[in-house]
């Protein structure tokens, strides 16, 4: 569970499931919506995978992330939403700004 | 990209609840022995088998979290049959007894909710396509969960007389929004 906390911590991860709500989404679809680099993204997907909170698949060249929440997840995630919350969880991605980073 | 498995701890807990349950109605009702053998059997034969099936394979997580399933509604059934034997907390037919099993069904539901948005992953994905699939599974996961809790809340407040009531129409008004939200889904698709 305190991986999906850590997951959730994070205001860029959110958006990515919000985005994720509408459907499923590649990568690169994911990627386009923020201005952090490859590499930040990359590691942010890596986190919400192993909350389970997405599913990746490849398509050919390509990997599809698709919402794996339970009701619960979402529900805690609205709440993190709302109150923007912002916890500690000795999570690097979690507390540095994602968000102002330039792309290379 | 790897499937996250329940340690085997889990189901076996499940199936060694069941076994023990089944065995204790065997001792409280031991002219029935093949219907308590076979309630006791039932889960470590039909999880065991499929566990050697699939053994490294993918899709054992899904028989793990079933096996899981499975064996916490056959425990409960299995409690509540013992509770009516030995007449514990007056039998099945008590206030007591029917108020527990009215929470316990709502219980039931919550879980199930709970995960049905993330274990029916492609679910219905061929059939409207994989957004509005996944926009369904997600309404399905929140109308259960609520209506399992107004189920639970119903049996544990209301009167005894009202909670049926209240509770199956909650249930049942739940099924309704489902029905009409997965016709205007494929409505919209034609």
């Amino acid at each position: 569970m305190s991986n999906v906390f850590k997951a959730l911590s994070d205001p860029t991860r959110r958006k990515v499931l919000e985005l994720l709500r509408q459907g499923p989404k590649t990568a690169g679809e994911l990627a386009a919506e923020f201005n952090v680099s490859k590499p930040t993204m990359s590691a942010h997907f890596a986190v919400l995978r192993e909350a389970d909170l997405v599913e990746a698949t490849r398509d050919g060249k390509s990997i599809v992330y698709r919402l794996k929440m339970s009701v619960l997840e979402d529900a805690l995630m609205g709440f993190a939403q709302v109150f923007g919350m912002k916890m500690e969880h000795g999570d690097t991605l979690g507390t540095e700004n994602t968000e102002g980073e330039e792309k290379p | 990209m790897t499937e996250r498995i329940t340690p085997i701890i889990y189901p076996l807990f499940a199936a060694l609840i069941v076994g023990a349950l089944a065995g204790f109605n065997w001792f409280l009702d031991p002219a029935d022995m093949v219907k308590w053998m076979i309630a006791g059997l039932i889960l470590p034969l039909g999880w065991g088998g499929y566990e050697i099936l699939l053994k490294g394979r993918p899709g054992l997580q899904r028989v793990r979290g079933s096996a899981i399933l499975a064996g916490s509604l056959l425990a409960i059934v299995l409690a509540f049959s013992a509770m009516d034997t030995a007449d514990i907390m007056g039998g099945a037919g008590s206030d007591m007894t029917k108020r527990a099993f009215g929470v316990m069904m709502g219980v039931v539901l919550i879980v199930i909710g709970n995960v049905m948005p993330k274990h029916l992953q492609p679910f219905m994905d061929n059939a409207v396509g994989a957004a509005k699939a996944q926009a369904m599974r997600r309404f399905a996961g929140w109308m259960f969960v609520l209506a399992g809790l107004g189920h639970a809340l119903a049996w544990l407040i209301l009167p005894i007389a009202q909670a049926n009531l209240v509770g199956m129409a909650v249930v049942a008004g739940a099924i309704v929004l489902l029905i009409v939200r997965w016709a205007l889904i494929t409505k919209g698709r034609q």
